[in-house]
């Protein structure tokens, strides 16, 4: 074995990437070769010296903030998915085998052959395409267009090609239970900027959990988002409440010991050591870890209300 | 019960947006903690993790799961670092030296905000941020990998789709240069 490739072990040695084998085949080198040796121990020393001067783990807040920032900026690329798109990947894309496309082509055809005829006001002026755009505005009142973007914006030809975002209002009413219903609901606690809107969400949310601690996973997991994140003070304190009759698991109570630690609202901090107080009382036994976390909690919180709440809460663990 | 990755990518692909924040809230630690590192800024730190989980994002629905998914994350992210640093480049007005890629990589720039300097300031990181700053982006991004998040050799191949022999140059010459540079503290 030539010197730079014992060299290679020597690295592989100090990064802990050598077998047992060439450990052994190394150690001998080493023994007998006193240079090698020394740089292998200096070699050593350098690693020693970066494993104790490895920076601090990111702190909670910047992992919170990046979070934050980055749902906001997710929320518009989400909204860029337009609903043709959608549709082009749920229904067409299902439809688009050769023999479909053309049946489907062909039923097309007729049907807007047939409605033309039945529906055309009379005159000859302009395109279809153009009238099919302009009915469907005339139609949805409601529909409001934004984003317009022209595809050909030169009329010298006589015709011009945009394309633009519309959005139509929708009524939607449905049992609690049913799954669509709790999407919706889910997704406008999470994406609503409107907080009262998202209230409300919460609010229907927790409407059906009066009765059973058996929540969608989905649905547990935007309550515990929104308690974490979500502007709103009213929204958290409804979304934790909300989390209070569901069935305490780890999550939750992870999120509990993140509000009591990390949110600006005393009144939220003292609601969620009353929600570890409830839990405890349910019977429900913290690691050494939760009781770690509320004794490092006593020391930072500032406020003595708050701070006092939290030691009784932890005399009672302990009890 | 505990969702596997695989059901998470499944609901996200289906537009699950809940399964998609549970499925990044996994991995998305790390990843800051590598941009971290690898920028030894939060400002940049924050704009790495942002824009690696945009490129999650749009590119989960073609992702076919060939790989790990945290593979396939945390090479997104690591392109997204080493393309972060080209960035860096361009944008600086300071000359450089081409072949250590001088102030490139210095993003921990003079007028970095307090918690910066909390996070990754005292004189011995000082000497190690500019120890860093004279490697390539590859051996600084390789020697992060190794040294402060603790990967073996094969994931950081994995990860930064190398061949082995290719991330054990890159470590080792970062590490002869980072010894060079230090040589007087560490001994």
């Amino acid at each position: 074995m030539k010197k730079e490739e014992y060299k290679e072990l020597m690295y592989l040695s100090v990064y802990g990437e050598l077998n047992k084998d060439d450990q052994s085949t190394l150690d001998a080198y080493l023994k007998k070769h006193p240079d090698m040796n020394k740089e292998f121990q200096e070699l050593k020393k350098f690693r020693s010296f970066m494993s104790k001067n490895t920076v601090p783990k990111i702190t909670d807040d910047l992992l919170s903030d990046a979070r934050n920032e980055l749902r906001a900026v997710l929320l518009k690329e989400r909204s860029k998915v337009t609903v043709f798109d959608r549709i082009k990947k749920n229904f067409l894309g299902e439809l688009m085998h050769p023999a479909y496309a053309l049946s489907g082509a062909g039923i097309l055809s007729l049907g807007i052959i047939i409605g033309y005829c039945s529906f055309s006001p009379g005159g000859d002026e302009g395109g279809f395409v153009f009238r099919s755009v302009s009915n469907s505005a005339e139609t949805s009142a409601k529909t409001s267009v934004t984003n317009i973007r022209f595809i050909d914006g030169d009329a010298s030809d006589g015709e011009v090609e945009f394309e633009f975002d519309a959005v139509a209002p929708m009524h939607v009413k449905g049992n609690i239970d049913d799954p669509e219903i709790q999407k919706l609901l889910t997704h406008a606690l999470l994406n609503e900027s409107n907080a009262g809107v998202r209230l409300s969400s919460v609010n229907a949310i927790r409407s059906n959990t009066e009765n059973t601690k058996a929540v969608d996973p989905a649905v547990k997991a935007a309550l515990i988002t929104s308690l974490r994140s979500d502007v709103n003070p009213g929204v958290r304190r409804e979304a934790l409440r909300v989390l209070q009759r569901c069935a305490f698991d780890n999550d939750i109570r992870d999120a509990l010991l993140f509000v009591i630690a990390k949110d600006g609202n005393s009144g939220l901090r003292v609601a969620a050591i009353n929600a570890l107080e409830t839990a405890k009382m349910d019977g429900i036994r913290f690691d050494a870890a939760t009781i770690n976390a509320l004794k490092n909690q006593i020391g930072k919180e500032q406020n003595n209300y708050v701070r006092n709440r939290t030691v009784n809460l932890v005399k009672e663990i302990y009890q | 019960m505990t969702q596997t990755d695989e059901e998470l990518i499944e609901q996200s692909k289906a537009g699950n947006y809940v399964a998609f924040e549970q499925l990044i809230y996994r991995y998305d630690q790390n990843v800051l903690n590598i941009a971290a590192r690898f920028t030894r800024s939060s400002e940049d730190a924050k704009d790495i993790y942002q824009e690696t989980f945009i490129r999650v994002f749009k590119g989960l629905p073609a992702f076919q799961q060939k790989s790990e998914f945290s593979t396939w994350l945390f090479r997104i992210a690591t392109n997204v670092c080493l393309n972060h640093i080209e960035r860096k480049k361009k944008e600086l007005t300071v000359s450089y030296d081409n072949e250590n890629y001088g102030d490139a990589g210095n993003v921990h720039a003079s007028g970095e905000d307090e918690a910066d300097s909390q996070l990754f300031g005292n004189e011995i990181s000082t000497r190690i941020d500019s120890a860093l700053l004279k490697l390539s982006p590859q051996q600084k991004l390789v020697f992060t990998l190794r040294h402060y998040q603790d990967y073996k050799l094969k994931d950081i191949a994995a990860i930064m789709n190398c061949a082995e022999g290719t991330i054990k140059k890159y470590l080792f010459e970062a590490t002869q240069k980072m010894r060079t540079s230090l040589h007087d503290i560490y001994e």
